[in-house]
């Protein structure tokens, strides 16, 4: 085709409205920019407030805030230079982690209101006022894998509890002898570095009770540091071991992700920190009930054996095909397998000291339990097993037992950093 | 089946799910109902119509455009259809006129890779060779020119 033999009335003549939509199109402000400077036609559009709305919207800054630091700026170009400049090298975190939190916030708004309550915003590291951490920053350094860490941490300030004990965690929360324990996002005041052996990390979630820390290494002896350098990590400072979690901005937005996927579920307000889908879960549906268990590494225990979680939820999702009103548990059957290809069994009557009844009237039991390696140094890698339970009652039983099976479970196995 | 009248006076006739992924005839056959007359597009010459029914008869199943309220951001160059850059594969007037076409008879998916299609012709380019692409002339005064590029130095820098 003969682009060059084209005669050029029609570029000229296409409305402004259209040059609008080709604008908001452009990704990039560079681009904008230089479509201001090609003819007073194009400037019009290129520089109206329409087109850098949308280029305000797209990086999801945060208007309102905008207009209150940049006083008396007037016009969505101006805006967005003034938060372009306030930005410097940090734009691309910045949009980033508006998003993920504005997703966070409009799930916690729904799903978890405790936990919007409990985020409160920024310090405003980026301001001209104080920043209590600006000793933080020479350990980030100009680490672009630390960039969007800073700017959550700008945006959003931590979470104030509601009071000493009972908290809302941000990364989940468990039931551990009967107390409550959250993984709790700290405010920047209480950002610290610790040293670990020859691991130096920096502490941004905590949970009080069992002492469990996400935090994001910053600095590692060098054999580790490809590997693990800026990575988020959990871990427990007595066991020396770690779950790897990568890199700051790709770990939080895989979080809320998950959040927003269901991957977790809302208990009393609270999210369960253990999963009840993808990996570490097994699921089944059998007569009309639902068994899922998840498990999870626990940081909370001895540093000689490696320590599991597990939970077990029952739910009647289909009343109709259990054909009953109600089922009792009558035992339970474990197949434990250890790293070196054998397995035991362990059965025991009914769950935790219990013959749960589930029934229409109420269709769910939840329990946590945990397992742990054997002291010869047997390390377990996965469970499977089946939960019997009579129709009826155990003392009035309607009809045969049966099984509720539960799929192999493979636990996540953390790393070991001595 | 539809018929559509092109400004030239030319008919088509065009099955009706191909005729209603545009909004301004769907509109129009709900409004006067079928009446089996042409529908006059008084705007568009049959050279376009042409093109923008092969693009309609092309996308005839596609499902309805799902916005992602948490990622509005913009569909690169690189994730569009083949099928739909080859199709764009157009000399520069054609392009716009199929531009106009859809921005008057509301063919959103058009509409949307037309703006692409010119957006990515910017994409890079400097205020010259952005005037070379769409034969502009540049009216700007020295003056207003330094001006401009005073106004845009925030974004030079990085």
């Amino acid at each position: 085709m003969a682009l060059d033999a084209a005669p050029p009335a029609v570029a000229a003549a296409l409305p402004a409205e259209l040059y609008m939509l080709v604008f908001e199109r452009l990704d990039s402000f560079r681009d904008l920019c230089e479509c201001s400077r090609v003819c007073r036609r194009w400037r019009t559009v290129a520089d109206s407030d329409g087109v850098w709305g949308a280029m305000l919207r797209r990086r999801c800054v945060d208007v309102e805030a905008e207009r209150r630091a940049q006083a008396g700026v007037r016009g969505s170009k101006a805006i967005f230079a003034g938060w372009h400049r306030r930005y410097r090298g940090f734009t691309d975190s910045y949009t980033r982690m508006r998003r993920v939190f504005g997703r966070l916030e409009s799930w916690a708004e729904a799903n978890c209101p405790l936990l919007r309550q409990s985020l409160a915003p920024g310090l405003g590291w980026m301001g001209d006022e104080p920043m209590p951490v600006r000793e933080l920053l020479d350990v980030v350094h100009d680490s672009p894998a630390m960039r969007d860490f800073i700017m959550a941490h700008h945006l959003h300030d931590g979470q104030r509890r509601r009071s000493r004990y009972i908290e809302c965690g941000m990364f989940g929360t468990y039931e551990c002898y009967g107390q409550a324990c959250s993984l709790s996002w700290l405010s920047s005041r209480m950002l610290q570095v610790v040293a670990i052996g020859r691991f130096r990390i920096l502490v941004f979630a905590l949970c009080v009770n069992t002492q469990n820390y996400l935090s994001v290494v910053v600095g590692c002896p060098p054999e580790h540091e490809a590997a693990l350098m800026h990575h988020v990590v959990q871990l427990q400072p007595q066991s020396h071991r770690i779950e790897d979690r990568g890199l700051f901005g790709d770990f939080i937005a895989a979080y809320v992700d998950g959040l927003v996927a269901g991957r977790h579920d809302v208990c009393n307000g609270l999210i369960s920190m253990m999963p009840n889908a993808g990996p570490h879960v097994g699921s089944s549906v059998t007569r009309g009930i639902r068994t899922t268990v998840s498990a999870m590494f626990c940081f909370d225990e001895t540093p000689h054996f490696r320590v599991y979680r597990y939970q077990v939820t029952f739910e009647i999702v289909d009343p109709a095909a259990l054909g009953v009103d109600s089922v009792q548990l009558v035992s339970r059957h474990w197949l434990i397998h250890y790293s070196n290809r054998e397995y035991i069994q362990a059965e025991g009557a009914g769950v935790v000291g219990e013959f749960p009844i589930i029934s229409t009237a109420e269709p769910y039991f939840r329990y946590c339990s945990r397992m742990r390696d054997e002291p010869e140094g047997l390390v377990v890698v996965g469970f499977e097993g089946r939960f019997s339970v009579v129709p009826g009652t155990i003392d009035a039983p309607l009809g045969p037992e049966f099984s509720l099976p539960v799929p192999y479970v493979e636990l996540p196995i953390p790393m070991e950093i001595l | 089946m539809i018929k559509l009248q092109s400004s030239d006076g030319i008919d088509f006739e065009v099955a009706e799910a191909i005729a209603k992924q545009s909004v301004l005839i769907t509109n129009l056959l709900e409004d006067l109902g079928e009446t089996g007359e042409a529908i006059p597009l008084p705007n568009v010459s049959s050279k376009v119509l042409e093109k923008v029914i092969e693009y309609c008869t092309q996308h005839q199943h596609d499902p309805p455009l799902v916005v992602d309220e948490y990622d509005d951001v913009p569909r690169r160059s690189d994730d569009m259809d083949p099928w739909d850059e080859a199709f764009m594969k157009l000399d520069q007037d054609m392009l716009f006129e199929i531009l106009l076409a859809a921005n008057y008879m509301d063919i959103k998916p058009l509409l949307d890779l037309g703006c692409k299609t010119v957006a990515n012709m910017i994409r890079g380019k400097t205020p010259e060779e952005i005037r070379k692409q769409f034969n502009i002339v540049n009216d700007f005064t020295p003056e207003e020119e330094e001006q401009i590029r005073k106004e845009n130095e925030w974004a030079e820098a990085n």
